[in-house]
């Protein structure tokens, strides 16, 4: 269905789609897709007894999930399909990851957890998502600004939503982004201080998971304060979700765990 | 029954004719009464700058020479030689395509649904139900061409054009601040274009401030001098510059600080004036979206281009509608069928009852109602039959025959007078065996 809503989205890149009908096609497909997600997510809750937030296959799944459900809502909110074009790539690449690695829990760390840790990976995960979005608003802003900028009034004039509706939307995304992911990593600091060694923190662990709210706290605290805005926050947004994503990439490769941290 | 669509329009005939054809609002119930008043139906008359056109539902031979009378003597010559006709089926898939603005002079024009709707309600009371049915569905298939394609999409003309291009930057233009400098006939346009999308304007006038002041408060806005329009380039989202300087008026050593200022916030400049208003250095600027004439110009191309492409979309809406259409006018052409022969034995029987009753003063009221009831079955059951297999011609195609087929052989389309006088010689009927019950 993601598949499915992907290709709705590329037709009003052609002139001969129907609009209405592309526009409900895609909402249609990417609702149907998340919620097949959703299921598969469920099922896996109850086959392994556990929420799909621990192991590199289900954690990654979780936040494609979150990807997408944040992406229905950019879609649902600017009327775009061109909004999933830049979402579903950030959703595909996850899940054919999670694929491969393959779902099994086996290996992944299954100590006691309780409700803690539900919420640290859950506000976790939801700030990178929130991440991702902003990369997504800044990227199709990139877009919309050069085909404004250089007069190219093709299809991405046409079909992109428009400078300041992306520009507002990379706003929230990191405005409410970082505090989510600060709670996350807060209460899992505040939960390692409590336990004792109960926490089990890699340097790989520790070292992105701040790298990330470094990038992501500045991007927001700038964009808060009305440092940077428009094609500079977009630049920063882009890039900085850029290096996060490659650097995590480039660890798990060195490193070779079978969790998501 | 049949609909005929009579008319001229931007491809059979050049303005002058045109023009000289084109029938005032206040004019068209008066014409439609005295069309109608030959004969028909209905009678619809879209009159607008590019087509005049007469629909009509069952148009008479004197229907239609009442309009090429008309049109001849407005035209001082035959309108025969500039005009089409197309009927029924063909009819109708011209009006839904004229309401998508498919058979416009600007492709997918919008203008035109707002004008075919007109249309309806000046001719409301001659229209009749064919036509306003027909009517609402080309406008729904109007609506629905632009709403599930992009054929209505993109900028048509400069003043759209610029609107287009400030919408794809800030969105809903709804609330923003502009700055018009030129207080010029197109000048007042772009703000009236810019008041239109609730956008406050400020006009900038160098010489006739007065004349400034005067539009600028017509349209919800207030006039400035050239000197205090500076700073405003730091406040506002907008700039349309329409002067008739001979040379560049805004500079970047003008407005180049002011803009910094913006601290990144974007600024949309449409220069529409030649020669330029606005030196190209300006849209160097760091989030300055600059444009000139032939920029807005790009836009329409562009877009009228792209309609081009979607026309076998909108033509595929067109095609759906006319069928649905078409069945229900199918469908109504046996409903008026089966109505008219029911009245007809209606009045037969009721005549002949009456006869009889005329000849019987003896019969009591029970009899009489005996009579009334024995007739009234017997007419129901010989018309059963025929009204069951007319009804189901409705749906195989060949309703227009039958229905023909039927009018002819019940002599539907004979005046009513002198059913009962004819029965008493018609040896067909049952008035003399009644006689001696």
């Amino acid at each position: 269905m993601y598949g499915g809503t992907a290709a709705a989205a590329v037709v009003p890149l052609f002139p001969f789609g129907r609009r209405l009908t592309v526009r409900r096609a895609t909402l249609f497909l990417a609702v149907g897709g998340a919620a097949a997600h959703f299921a598969g997510l469920v099922a896996f809750a109850a086959t392994y007894d556990m929420l799909p937030l621990e192991g590199l296959a289900p954690t990654l799944t979780s936040l494609a999930f979150m990807v997408a459900l944040l992406g229905v809502g950019a879609l649902l909110l600017t009327g775009e399909p061109s909004m999933m074009l830049v979402t579903l790539p950030m959703v595909a690449v996850p899940l054919v990851i999670a694929l491969v690695a393959g779902l099994d829990v086996g290996a992944a760390v299954t100590s006691e957890r309780g409700a803690w840790f539900v919420l640290h990976a859950g506000a976790s995960l939801l700030g990178l998502a929130l991440l991702g979005v902003a990369f997504v608003a800044a990227a199709l802003y990139l877009g919309q600004h050069r085909a404004l900028k250089q007069r190219h009034f093709g299809v991405v004039f046409r079909f992109f939503p428009p400078l300041e509706q992306l520009d507002r939307l990379n706003f929230h995304a990191l405005v409410v982004g970082f505090p989510v992911l600060t709670v996350g990593i807060a209460l899992a600091a505040a939960f390692a201080d409590r336990s004792r060694g109960g926490f089990d923190v890699t340097a790989f662990h520790l070292g992105w998971g701040l790298f990330a709210w470094l990038v992501l706290g500045g991007a927001a605290v700038g964009r808060a304060l009305g440092w940077i805005r428009g094609r500079l926050a977009a630049y920063v947004s882009v890039s900085g979700f850029l290096v996060i994503a490659t650097l995590f990439v480039v660890l798990r490769a060195v490193i070779g765990s079978a969790r998501f941290l | 029954m049949s609909i005929t669509v009579v008319g001229i329009n931007h491809r059979t005939a050049p303005v002058e004719l045109r023009e000289r054809l084109a029938w005032t609002d206040a004019e068209v119930p008066s014409v439609v009464g005295d069309v109608l008043r030959e004969g028909g139906g209905g009678a619809v008359l879209l009159s607008t700058c590019n087509r005049v056109e007469f629909y009509l539902a069952d148009a008479t031979g004197a229907s239609l020479r009442a309009i090429w009378d008309r049109a001849s003597q407005r035209l001082g010559a035959p309108a025969e030689a500039h005009a089409y006709v197309k009927q029924d089926r063909e009819a109708v898939r011209h009006l839904f395509r004229v309401a998508a603005g498919l058979d416009s002079l600007v492709l997918g024009e919008s203008q035109i649904q707002g004008q075919v709707r007109r249309a309806l309600e000046l001719s409301r009371p001659h229209s009749g139900t064919v036509l306003d049915r027909l009517f609402q569905v080309a406008l729904r298939a109007g609506g629905r061409v632009r709403s599930e394609t992009t054929l209505g999409t993109g900028a048509a003309s400069v003043p759209s054009a610029s609107v287009d291009l400030a919408r794809k930057i800030f969105g809903n233009l709804n609330g923003r601040r502009a700055l018009v400098l030129g207080s010029g006939e197109i000048a007042e346009l772009a703000m009236q274009c810019l008041a239109a999308e609730g956008v406050t304007s400020a006009m900038v006038a160098h010489r006739h401030l007065d004349h400034a002041a005067e539009v600028a408060r017509r349209l919800g806005g207030r006039a400035v001098t050239f000197e205090d329009a500076w700073p405003l380039f730091g406040e506002v989202d907008i700039v349309v510059c329409s002067t008739a300087a001979p040379h560049a008026v805004v500079t970047r050593d003008k407005v180049g600080d002011v803009i910094e200022r913006r601290a990144g916030r974007p600024l949309c400049i449409l220069d529409i004036a030649v020669p330029r208003d606005v030196e190209p250095k300006v849209g160097g600027l760091e989030a300055v979206f600059l444009y000139d004439i032939d920029d807005l110009q790009g836009v329409v191309e562009a877009s009228l281009s792209t309609r081009g492409q979607v026309v076998p979309g909108a033509e595929q809406i067109v095609a759906e509608e006319v069928g649905a259409y078409w069945e229900w006018y199918r469908g109504r052409r046996m409903v008026d069928a089966i109505r008219a022969l029911r009245d007809r034995m209606e009045r037969v029987r009721a005549s002949e009852v009456e006869e009889i009753m005329r000849r019987m003063p003896h019969l009591d009221p029970t009899d009489r109602e005996r009579i009334e009831r024995l007739t009234r079955a017997l007419m129901n059951k010989f018309l059963h039959g025929p009204t069951e297999k007319l009804r189901h011609a409705a749906g195989n195609g060949r309703e227009t025959e039958i229905a023909e087929a039927a009018r002819y052989l019940f002599a539907l389309d004979a005046p009513p007078e002198g059913e009962a006088g004819h029965s008493d010689g018609d040896p067909g009927t049952t008035s003399d065996e009644q006689g001696g019950l």
